[in-house]
């Protein structure tokens, strides 16, 4: 492996490991206080947010239908079925299909 | 003696690697993009491998190709790289709520799998751990199945982005990019069930899809900046407007389908 790489690999699994490390060590949960509790309970769903808007319309440029199909489609049976396999590979033929197309 | 002992291990093992399988179907065609793309900017094969042993963050690794590409200092690299992973600091902090009954060192190990998507799966599956202290076996079974979630999707990415660099485009272009969609329909999927338990979390679920959109499109403002502020923003708007469940406590405990109690009552199949 070329030394330039190496020190590139070095620093960025550092700046990656650090963050995701150390909130997840260090945090004693039940001493924080209750708001910030609250604003972590929070975190799951507004980061579920982002991710999906607007990543998914980038992602399928020029293919708005499938992006709105793919939210549809594991929107609904999200909302109806437990467990992700079902609204996961349904969207995924839904894409495809519209794909081809 | 120890396989009794370690029954709740390999339980939430087993769960785990199920839980991953969506997540690991959308990471293989982003990983074989990624493989493809090192060879492109003339990476070593150890190298594109290195980068996803070691680093294991999509968006990060797209980002260093790039830049790598056209020349930019790998200490500049480095920091874009800080920047992009700035929002796992805020999911990292918001999981640990869920982890509190597994040890630190071992908390230390599993910090490294902690993606967008295996933070995901993990809150929505995995319930808040209680003021008093929860059973050995739940702990275990908590371990268990962040190992086997975040090794079956460290798999996927690994292999993918090996198999890209040899084998190109190893999957039919229209159905990579489907698979890719994928992923977007797994965090939709997993929004679903917390939405049917209480509605008004989608107020900020839009609010934060909506100022990630505003400041990204926009606005022109950095993805790494953009994703934390827009979390931030519409998680402190919903600690003051949404109404307080019991003083303090969480607003959501799981997605419901998972968020049972002990280890032994979790319901098996599919998660």
């Amino acid at each position: 492996m070329r030394s330039e790489i190496f020190l590139l690999l070095a620093g960025m699994t550092a700046v990656t490991y650090i963050p995701r490390m150390l909130p997840f060590v260090l945090i004693d949960f039940d001493r924080l206080p209750s708001g910030l509790r609250r604003f972590l309970g929070f975190i799951p769903v507004t980061a579920l947010g982002a991710l999906i808007l607007p990543g998914i319309f980038l992602q399928a440029s020029g293919r708005p239908v499938s992006a709105m199909l793919v939210i549809g489609v594991a929107g609904t049976t999200g909302w109806f079925f437990r467990g992700l396999a079902v609204p996961v590979i349904l969207s995924i033929a839904a894409a495809w299909v519209t794909g081809i197309l | 003696m120890v396989s009794a002992m370690n029954r709740p291990f390999f339980s939430g093992l087993g769960h785990g690697v199920i839980a991953a399988m969506p997540v690991a179907a959308g990471y293989i065609p982003v990983a074989i993009a990624f493989g493809l793309l090192a060879r492109g900017v003339s990476l070593h094969w150890q190298e594109t491998a290195a980068m996803s042993l070691l680093v294991f963050a999509g968006a990060s690794q797209f980002m260093a190709l790039d830049l790598f590409s056209s020349g930019t200092p790998a200490l500049q690299i480095v920091l874009s790289t800080l920047l992009v992973n700035l929002r796992h600091v805020l999911m990292s902090a918001s999981l640990s709520g869920r982890v509190q009954s597994i040890s630190r060192p071992i908390r230390a190990v599993l910090a490294f799998g902690v993606t967008d998507e295996s933070f995901s799966v993990a809150s929505s599956v995995l319930r808040v751990d209680e003021k008093s202290p929860s059973s050995p076996a739940e702990s275990l079974w908590k371990t268990g199945f962040l190992t086997g979630l975040e090794a079956t999707a460290y798999l996927a990415w690994v292999a993918g982005g090996v198999a890209g660099f040899f084998g190109g485009g190893l999957l039919p272009g229209a159905l990579s990019d489907a698979m890719v969609l994928g992923l977007y329909a797994l965090f939709t999927a997993l929004l679903m069930p917390r939405l049917r338990k209480d509605l008004l979390l989608v107020v900020p679920a839009v609010t934060a899809g909506g100022f990630n959109s505003l400041f990204r499109i926009v606005l022109g403002v950095a993805t790494g900046w953009s994703f934390v502020l827009s979390m931030i923003l519409a998680s402190i708007l919903a600690v003051f407007l949404l109404p307080d469940p019991e003083q303090g406590a969480e607003p959501d405990t799981g997605a419901g389908a998972n968020s049972g109690a002990a280890p032994d009552s979790r319901r098996d199949g599919s998660s």
